[in-house]
């Protein structure tokens, strides 16, 4: 099977989708690429590249450059959606959700329960996250429990590049408005991706690791950290449940009780704040619906409550690390009542 | 087409560096399982066996009985399949030792088993059933190939440790699949999570209780109530809080000794560990020992050893005296300066005394040579520099080894009595006890002495109970008499 990257398997996925359906479209900053500047259109394919090669093949009138109007975006997808058309809007920065907040909350996520299921909202909100890339405070936030708490949208979090690609085709044709988080540290992984159309349904969560110890579950890129301690740990005899839920909404529950249920040890972990998180969410589902079966407090390893420090050394300490994932198995395994 | 594989020298432990083969348990040709016992090595510490890290036929014999081999030296060659002696020959000639011994495993270190490293194959998944239901039989078991069946993870894992074919199970779960609780449903059994984590487990031990009135003990009020709702005895707290009062942590640790758990940590053998337990272990259980013991009056060594230091200016312990006082001992009694060797009983012409000295993490004995022959300010300076050089680690293989008698003196720590196991392949051991004034009767009368208690262990094949009584008595006549070693 060949080899593709995060980057390459997302922009496989919109290609792929606007050949199948020319009610596909994209709309977003940059994303006809190098507009505005001295070079070709398509020079770069958008900020990050995810988009390249799709306006030379699709023409502007299904990649629509924007200016920088958040807002605008992502109201203009909301009411194509409605007329029928699938659009793919890109936010470049999840960051950005306060300046469209609004025509994604208020409107998109509504339309179908307001006007009693007469109207569908086909459009999906493609947006990059996640630190580590000495974006700063402005640039490098993962807003998916903001996303998350609201009834109406579904949220995914790729976490590798197959992932990537069939989340995003479930995604354009799914008809609701749907977040798809990119965790901006994957584009450069890669794994084995196939060339053809498939498809991997939302709710469904993937066990990356079994065991029988500890369950680990992990939102974006945290989840592949996670895989990291386990296999460590594994060489000592302890074993993990590694658990990526792929989407925060809907979220499987029942995988994660599950399994919690045969380890009675939990260790959650995000790259978003401590309060009101996605891990925070979860660990209230577990000692909501599977208290009995916990043989250890519910651990959280989540990023600090404080913006996203711009110096290296305290970017780094802001985040989740595996050093932080591994001490809170330890915890969660030491934990004598 | 064969593959052969080298077998070397392993490193049991940090310090070893070669070791001598005792004997090879296979022979050239005969075929190896892993884990199969091949070769026993001998180090300046221990004899174990070495095990094959490879299954084949061993095709050729490199060390040889009697060798002494650095760690990671070729031991003899493993090929699977068919190999010609060229290619033995071939490949003894390309081999380059590592010496960290890494290719073949001791005996006794297996690793620790590896769960799921490999993402494309998540295996070894031990699944925790507490209620341990038997593997399902007959019709849930019975079905076509279920992987396609749509189940969850953890549905699949148990449908699979039971022997449970997914096509039997009604699905209940989200969208339509089979979950924890569906497999359970039709296996009848249930799944829940181990009590206690297959690592850092506790032990119990049932704790002792008090009963006796605790109004008088100083705790803080949270306290207080905590342990009267535990029902803890402040008795049974060590109270560590401010002003010595017990605190709610000392509560909620009493607490958890009272509830069985106890935190223990598992510490790995060291090289020494692992000689101490394997030489003792053979000593206790092949050797019929037997114990003698005497009291011995000390007052007069006392005198004289103050006069000695004080007024000398010797630093001689009264360690020294018995070391002195055994090798006088041994010389007029010399059946018990023997070792037994199964064919023969060996007797020693001079007295070289090993004396127990305890390290960090063990004991070492170190051995004053030919203690007979030396004075006792000159036993005094060698013991003493043993016993220093043993705490730091730096005695050469040469000031441990061999010795003929041993002397363990836990003197120091106040002990009335105690007995020793002997240090093989030596025949007695001599354990000194503290000198303590005690009451005596002397005649008619009752009179106060300074007495040390002795123990002599002795290997009842090579020394019979009269021979030691002899050997006491005489010990006991150099101890009371010093002068007398002048003799």
């Amino acid at each position: 099977m060949p080899i593709k990257t995060y980057r390459q398997a997302i922009n496989e996925a919109m290609a792929q989708e606007m050949r199948l359906n020319d009610k596909v479209i994209i709309i977003g900053e940059d994303v006809a690429g190098g507009a505005g500047c001295d070079g070709e259109r398509d020079a770069y394919g958008g900020v990050m590249g995810v988009t390249k090669g799709l306006f030379p093949e699709f023409g502007e009138s299904r990649v629509i450059d924007t200016p920088i109007t958040e807002s605008a975006i992502m109201g203009a997808a909301a009411g194509a959606a409605q007329t029928g058309l699938r659009p793919v809007a890109e936010l470049m920065f999840m960051d950005f959700l306060g300046v469209c907040f609004d025509q994604i909350y208020n409107q998109a996520a509504k339309f179908r329960y307001m006007f009693g299921g007469k109207v569908e909202c086909p459009m999906v909100v493609r947006t990059m996250a996640g630190a580590g890339l000495r974006g700063g405070a402005q640039h490098s936030q993962n807003l998916t429990q903001m996303v998350t708490m609201v009834p109406g949208l579904k949220v995914v979090c790729p976490t590798n590049a197959y992932d990537a690609k069939g989340l995003l085709i479930t995604a354009i044709r799914d008809n609701d408005c749907v977040i798809f988080v990119e965790d901006k540290f994957l584009y450069e992984t890669s794994c084995e991706v196939p060339d053809e159309v498939y498809t991997i349904p939302f709710g469904e969560a993937n066990f990356l690791r079994e065991g029988s110890d500890v369950t680990i579950v992990g939102i974006s890129n945290t989840v592949n950290k996670a895989v990291a301690v386990a296999d460590r740990l594994a060489e000592e005899g302890i074993s993990c449940d590694v658990i990526d839920p792929r989407t925060t909404s809907p979220l499987d529950e029942e995988a994660i009780i599950e399994s919690v249920e045969t380890t009675g040890r939990l260790v959650v972990v995000d790259e978003m704040t401590p309060r009101c998180g996605v891990a925070a969410d979860i660990s209230s589902i577990v000692a909501e619906k599977a208290f009995g079966a916990l043989r250890a407090p519910i651990r959280k390893v989540t990023a600090a409550h404080s913006p996203i420090p711009f110096a290296p050394a305290l970017e780094d300490a802001w985040m989740p690390q595996e050093s932080d994932i591994e001490a809170a198995v330890r915890e969660v395994l030491g934990y004598t009542r | 087409m064969s593959t052969l594989h080298a077998l070397t020298v392993p490193k049991w432990g940090m310090s070893m560096e070669e070791g001598e083969i005792t004997e090879w348990r296979v022979s050239v040709g005969d075929k190896l399982a892993v884990g199969d016992e091949l070769v026993d090595i001998e180090t300046s510490k221990i004899i174990n066996a070495a095990e094959s890290p490879f299954a084949g036929t061993l095709v050729r014999v490199v060390g040889e009985a009697g060798q002494t081999l650095k760690v990671g030296s070729l031991l003899g060659v493993i090929a699977q399949g068919d190999a010609t002696d060229a290619e033995i020959n071939e490949f003894i000639a390309a081999f380059v030792p590592d010496a960290s011994g890494a290719s073949l495993a001791q005996a006794s270190d297996a690793k620790a088993p590896v769960a799921a490293t490999a993402e494309a194959a998540p295996a070894a998944v031990r699944t925790p059933a507490v209620s341990a239901a038997p593997a399902a039989t007959g019709a849930l078991s019975q079905g076509p190939d279920d992987t396609d069946v749509n189940a969850s993870a953890v549905a699949r894992r148990i449908a699979k440790a039971h022997n449970i074919n997914l096509h039997n199970v009604p699905a209940t779960g989200r969208n339509g699949r089979v979950s924890k609780h569906d497999v359970e449903q039709a296996g009848g059994i249930r799944i829940v999570a181990q009590a206690v984590a297959s690592v850092a487990t506790g032990a119990s031990n049932e704790p002792q209780r008090s009963t006796a009135d605790d109004s008088h003990i100083a705790s803080t009020p949270v306290a207080r109530r905590m342990a009267r709702t535990l029902n803890i005895n402040l008795n049974d707290v060590t109270p560590t809080g401010k002003r010595g009062r017990v605190s709610k942590e000392d509560i909620e640790r009493s607490a958890v000794s009272a509830t069985g758990v106890a935190f223990y940590r598992e510490q790995k053998l060291s090289g020494m560990r692992k000689t101490i337990a394997a030489r003792l272990s053979e000593s206790k259980q092949t050797i019929p020992h037997y114990r003698v013991s005497v009291d011995i009056e000390i007052d007069s060594l006392l005198q004289q050893r103050a006069y000695m230091n004080k007024t000398l200016g010797h630093k001689i312990s009264v360690n020294d005296f018995v070391i002195k006082a055994c090798a006088s001992a041994l010389a007029q009694v010399p059946e018990v300066n023997v070792q037994y060797t199964g064919e023969c009983i060996r007797q020693f012409d001079q007295a070289d005394i090993s004396m127990a000295v305890a390290v960090k993490g063990g004991l070492i004995t170190p051995v004053i040579r030919n203690a007979g022959a030396k004075g006792l300010p000159q036993i005094a300076a060698e013991s003493s520099d043993l016993a220093r050089r043993a705490q730091a680690g730096s005695l050469a293989v040469e000031e441990f080894e061999g010795g003929t008698f041993s002397i363990s003196n836990l003197g120091m720590y106040g002990v009335d009595q105690f007995d020793a196991i002997i240090n093989l392949p030596q025949a007695a051991i001599l354990a000194v006890a503290a000198g303590v004034k005690k009451p005596i009767v002397r005649g008619d009368s009752i009179a106060a002495a300074t007495v040390m208690r002795v123990s002599l262990s002795a290997d009842h094949r090579a020394i019979d109970g009269a021979v030691s009584a002899q050997f006491l008595q005489a010990l006991k006549g150099f101890l009371e008499n010093p002068a007398s070693m002048l003799l």
